[in-house]
């Protein structure tokens, strides 16, 4: 039986480093927008990345990472606004952004943070790859592994979906 | 903003927050301060090597994707001790009959390119492991799981007393209580084998029991390999022989059907019912089957197509691939395809002729079921035609006519286009229409005020045709002999000689404006014939071939 070769701490530490600042920007951008906070985005990350330091996941990640974190972002973000919901956290919501953008659309975005807490994480993970990263409906079905015409109908029906839950929170202040 | 009016793009732009437009050292900072925080949380985390006595394991963080070691040998490399063995293991390396190494839950197990090993679970399960392979072993809720990256492994489970021993490979879960059995992992796609007892495998919601000499394989072209075969890189391999051999005389008469039903592109069962003229045609979007354009569900090893007509059915199983003769029935999306490239092309209503009156009236229930690796365009094109044929004695063929059209072609003062250079285009994605510039590699519709507007953004004026045709109502035949790629807005007036156009137009104006600006009022743009000659193009009405599929017999079904 031959000898192994495994990598020192330090390597593995500069591998994580490394993956971790490759994707940074990618997954700090889905929490902020599916959480409309920064201290959520930053919890969203440290949570996930923690997993993989403590190698908490399952190992076919390693063919697409991006993809990977990317849904456990989404689904991290919908965990905390639902539970935000839940236990009516509103004020936080306010309080955690008070230094942020105020103005006409805060109200706005506060309730399409409140409607995404009602959609299936499919419906977001695709909802933020349009919105937020510019991503096409191939790029989408790329990334997702889904079939282009799975991407354009479930794109279809989650803005029917947040059109309809908006217009009956919001009404004519749309 | 009045209720009908709302464009959701515009909601969702305003709604979303976004973090993009930080400042980058903003950015940054966060980015070295949360990464600093997690070193320190977990300092240790990154590599959990077992260290006892004089045994070592090398665990592998997932993240870590080339180990380099020493080639010819298997990754886990123990000197042995006997510390640790006191305790009972989660699992642990087998050589010969000795333990040699431990394995906790969540290590990552890789063999080298020579040589395999053998581990043996706390339940007495063996796991016979080929070189080249990538595992992990896991608790599972009700029992032991392994997860296989990539390579094979053959399973003697023990009997689970209360639980299951699993296999998840990328695209399947492999089930059982007691049995051996073969799972590999390509990049293509996972092959079960059965050598004795019944194992399930689940991909995605279909599961399939597969018994001994059977296999499944969820690889697109599934090679047609023995279980002899597949197993033969075992050192075991007479062994398991031997057990595939006494297990084999009950079970083969089934698995000899299974194989050669699914090889002779035929469904393993099939229903057909008659559907009531209250049964809706069309379903609702998110209805089951409902809400597509061919309203056939096709689903790994199922297709379900809820009341249609026989004439639909055949047309949903006869596709083409693109070719620059076919109509204007197409969706925009193909216009990005490349060029030479086969995509399917549904077929239309037109398409279809001949046949018995009731094949457009008659509507059934058809649910039929095949093999878990046959692919879903293998059941489209191949057996659904063959159900067609057999249930409802359908025979037909193709016919190719000589139809009205039009040739694309340049006028004699030449193309007044240049081919598309850098920053003819937008780069980046965006779903903002008009654009100032055409977005790159795209191609856009829509109506500005009372013009129509097509945005090309690099496409040959192959894809221009396709268009075109929409616009025209007619199949439209690039014949400019150009290759190139062009970056161009064009704009015309959706009247008369647009036909395509001014129904798209008259549609829009009905719909929610979502997608489409309002089309209305006089338009400012010129006709589309003035547009072209502006780009040095013409269209001239020409004769070209079409196909049509033609329904020589068919009957009414014959019962379930």
């Amino acid at each position: 039986m031959a000898i192994a070769t495994i990598p020192s701490e330090e390597a593995l530490k500069q591998e994580f480093a490394e993956l971790f600042r490759e994707h940074f920007e990618f997954v700090y951008c889905t929490a902020y927008t599916v959480t409309c906070s920064r201290q959520d985005a930053e919890d969203v990350l440290q949570t996930i990345f923690l997993r993989l330091l403590r190698r908490e996941v399952p190992p076919p990640l390693k063919h697409s990472p991006k993809a990977y974190l990317y849904r456990a972002a989404v689904n991290e973000s919908l965990n905390i606004i639902r539970s935000r919901k839940r236990q009516e956290l509103r004020d936080d919501f306010d309080s955690l952004e008070a230094s942020a953008t105020t103005g006409p659309d805060e109200e706005l975005q506060r309730h399409v943070v409140d409607a995404m807490a009602q959609l299936n994480p499919l419906a977001v993970e695709i909802l933020i790859l349009r919105y937020e990263h510019n991503y096409s409906d191939a790029e989408i079905a790329k990334m997702l592994g889904k079939s282009r015409g799975t991407i354009a109908v479930t794109l279809y029906r989650t803005r029917a979906r947040l059109k309809k839950i908006l217009l009956g929170a919001l009404g004519d202040k749309l | 903003m009045k209720a009908g009016k709302t464009n959701i793009d515009d909601i969702l732009k305003r709604g979303l927050r976004s973090a993009s437009k930080d400042p980058r050292d903003q950015i940054a900072g966060t980015r070295e301060r949360i990464l600093h925080d997690l070193l320190s949380k977990d300092a240790t985390a990154a590599e959990r090597s077992v260290h006892t006595g004089t045994s070592t394991v090398a665990v592998l963080p997932w993240f870590r994707v080339a180990i380099v070691g020493t080639a010819a040998a298997i990754l886990l490399v123990v000197v042995i001790g006997s510390a640790w063995l006191r305790k009972p293991a989660f699992a642990v390396v087998e050589d010969g009959d000795r333990a040699v190494a431990r394995l906790e839950p969540g290590q990552v197990v890789r063999t080298g390119e020579t040589t395999g090993t053998m581990i043996r679970l706390a339940d007495g399960s063996r796991v016979e492991v080929r070189s080249n392979s990538e595992l992990t072993l896991e608790r599972a809720a009700d029992g032991v799981g392994i997860r296989l990256a990539h390579g094979g492994v053959i399973v003697n489970a023990a009997k689970q007393r209360d639980g299951h021993l699993y296999v998840h490979t990328r695209d399947v879960v492999v089930s059982v209580v007691g049995t051996v059995f073969m799972v590999s992992a390509e990049e293509q796609g996972s092959r079960v084998s059965v050598i004795e007892g019944e194992v399930r495998v689940q991909q995605g919601k279909i599961e399939t029991k597969l018994r001994p000499g059977e296999h499944v394989s969820t690889a697109p072209a599934p090679e047609p390999r023995a279980v002899q075969e597949e197993i033969a890189w075992s050192p075991k391999a007479g062994e398991h022989l031997a057990l595939l051999q006494q297990s084999l005389p009950a079970q083969l008469p089934q698995a000899i059907t299974q194989a050669s039903e699914a090889s002779r592109g035929r469904f393993e069962e099939a229903s057909i019912r008659p559907c009531t003229p209250q049964q809706p045609e069309n379903l609702p979007a998110g209805a089951r089957g409902g809400g597509g354009s061919g309203a056939l569900e096709i689903t790994p090893g199922r297709l379900y197509a809820p009341c249609m007509t026989v004439a639909r059915l055949i047309l949903a199983s006869h596709r083409r691939v693109l070719n620059p003769k076919d109509p204007p029935a197409i969706l925009l999306p193909l216009l990005n395809q490349p060029l030479n490239q086969p995509v399917d092309l549904p077929n239309s209503p037109e398409d279809l002729r001949g046949g018995p009156e009731w094949i457009l009236t008659d509507r059934y229930t058809v649910e039929a079921t095949a093999n878990v690796s046959a692919d879903s365009r293998t059941m489209r094109t191949v057996m659904l035609p063959e159900l067609l044929e057999r249930r409802f004695q359908v025979k037909v063929h193709t016919e190719v006519e000589q139809v009205s059209a039009l040739a694309l072609t340049i006028v004699d003062g030449g193309l007044k286009i240049k081919p598309h250079k850098d920053g003819d285009c937008l780069n980046g994605r965006g779903v903002v229409f008009p654009n100032p510039k055409p977005r790159c590699s795209r191609m856009t519709f829509g109506f500005v005020g009372p013009n129509a507007r097509w945005e090309l953004g690099g496409n040959v004026l192959f894809a221009f045709t396709m268009a075109l045709g929409m616009a025209f109502d007619l199949p439209v035949i690039d014949r400019t002999g150009n290759t190139d790629r062009f970056a161009l807005i064009f704009e015309y007036a959706p009247d008369e000689a647009a036909p395509g156009t001014l129904r798209q137009c008259q549609k829009s104006i009905q719909r929610s404006p979502d997608q489409l600006a309002e089309c209305t009022g006089r338009p400012t743009a010129p006709s589309i014939h003035t547009a072209l000659n502006q780009l040095g193009l013409k269209v001239e009405p020409i004769k070209a071939p079409r196909e049509f599929i033609v329904v020589d017999h068919a009957e009414r079904p014959s019962p379930n």
